[in-house]
């Protein structure tokens, strides 16, 4: 079972890689701009990212091989990590017009990340529906890309999409020869719970606790959850967990890529004094 | 072609040669890191100082306001008051700014944007109070996660809807 666990784990970071990876230069012609482009892009990215001259290197690659989209994609990222974001589309734009397949994730996340819904759905609707691409995945690999689609859809009023989107693509990801992914059931369960369905929500927690026990976040929207039911002890237990989990307590953690359902540490602190039960929060 | 690898092996010459500022005369437009921001004297402060500008950090979690990252929000929401001038604008405007090793903050930068990043006009009352909102901010801090002897190059995105701050996103 452990085995099987890390055989996942191996894949998955593999298909990541292969997924965000430049490629091999060797599949462009010897002496063309496009061979050239990609062998000075990967000497760029042995420098920091935003230096002089990681920047000086990609120019140099796009000047000689402008067809090559991996340049312009790679050149766009720390614009985006430095809030120069419409100089990164700019880049990332000339990206996905040549590549769409492989950059159009890229820039769905970088909307996703800002709040910009409508942009984040419009290009990943064309991802899977007019590419037909089976899936694809966040930057770092915590996500597929379903997942950033259906809350995208929950923040644009169209719950019920969101709901079969993401409840399909979990109950699919064996038959595309994929993966549940770390924080599948905590999006199927934050959805659950934007549209009131509190026993599905509440399944999907405890998969996904029952998957990682040491995530912070689903603790604290059990918690709201049993507050609803008025089970306040419960709630309060729960909080008391998530807040454990956000100190580290035995490997526990919280994770940020959830944007409008990121859960701080303050705000389960809020939540906690609410109850007033007498816990010192320290 | 012969050309193109001459160039190739000149930019791998100079590249591998040099490590700092010493590359080419078509360098010098290129800044140490692309979120630093050079020196304006017609909106900046001539006082202040940045403590060495060849080692400006760009880290997201750099910085905090009087002990939390996340204060920065609520410093912005609760200060912001919507006038019938913003309505016609909705989209982002980011501001990106610098803070030295002293915690001190200028060079303010503003760029506003449309839900796809690219360039959008916007009042510029909506502009200056978002600007004065963001200048008025006390309390920055180096987080325990970087040295803080660095200066720090930070910016704030605001996603404005009809006007309204919706959310104040770093």
């Amino acid at each position: 079972m452990y085995c099987n666990k890390c055989l996942h784990c191996v894949l998955f970071i593999f298909y990541v890689n292969v997924s965000f990876s430049q490629g091999n230069c060797l599949f462009y012609p010897e002496d063309s701009g496009e061979r050239l482009a990609c062998e000075l892009s990967y000497r760029a990215i042995s420098y920091k990212q935003g230096s002089r001259t990681s920047q000086v290197l990609f120019d140099a690659a796009i000047k000689l091989g402008p067809e090559y989209a991996y340049a312009y994609y790679e050149k766009s990222v720390p614009f985006f990590k430095r809030g120069l974001f419409n100089e990164g589309i700019q880049l990332l734009n000339k990206a996905v017009a040549l590549e769409p397949e492989n950059y159009l994730c890229y820039r769905a996340y970088w909307f996703f990340s800002q709040r910009s819904y409508e942009q984040c759905a419009n290009d990943l609707e064309l991802y899977y529906n007019t590419l037909g691409m089976p899936t694809g995945s966040t930057p770092g690999g915590d996500m597929e890309m379903r997942m950033l689609l259906g809350m995208s859809y929950a923040r644009l009023h169209k719950l019920s999409e969101a709901i079969e989107l993401v409840s399909s693509a979990i109950n699919n990801y064996e038959e595309m020869n994929y993966f549940i992914g770390p924080y599948d059931y905590h999006v199927m369960g934050l959805l659950y719970f934007e549209n009131n369905e509190f026993n599905k929500a509440k399944k999907a927690f405890y998969s996904q606790i029952e998957m990682n026990p040491n995530f912070a976040d689903s603790y604290y929207y059990m918690a709201l959850i049993a507050k609803s039911e008025t089970n306040f002890q419960l709630a309060s237990d729960f909080l008391r967990t998530s807040l454990d989990k956000f100190e580290g307590a035995n490997g526990g953690f919280s994770f940020n890529g959830f944007i409008d359902w990121n859960v701080y540490r303050e705000l389960v602190e809020k939540e906690f004094m609410t109850f007033d039960v007498g816990i010192d929060l320290d | 072609m012969k050309i193109y690898r001459a160039v190739y092996c000149f930019i791998l010459l100079i590249t591998g040669c040099s490590r700092t500022s010493d590359y080419s005369d078509s360098d010098n437009n290129y800044l140490n890191d692309i979120g630093g921001i050079l020196y304006d004297h017609q909106t900046d402060n001539r006082e202040f100082q940045l403590c060495d500008s060849t080692k400006v950090t760009t880290s997201r979690s750099a910085l905090t306001l009087n002990g939390s990252s996340n204060n920065v929000s609520t410093a912005c929401l609760d200060v912001f008051e919507f006038v019938e001038s913003f309505e016609s604008f909705s989209g982002f405007i980011t501001i990106r700014f610098m803070v030295n090793c002293h915690n001190e903050a200028d060079r303010f930068r503003i760029s506003t944007m449309d839900w796809d990043f690219s360039l959008k006009e916007c009042p510029a009352e909506l502009k200056n109070h978002l600007l004065e909102i963001v200048k008025s901010l006390k309390g920055w801090e180096h987080s325990s996660r970087v040295n803080p002897n660095l200066d720090v190059a930070k910016f704030i995105n605001f996603k404005i809807i009809n006007g309204r701050l919706e959310n104040v996103l770093q």
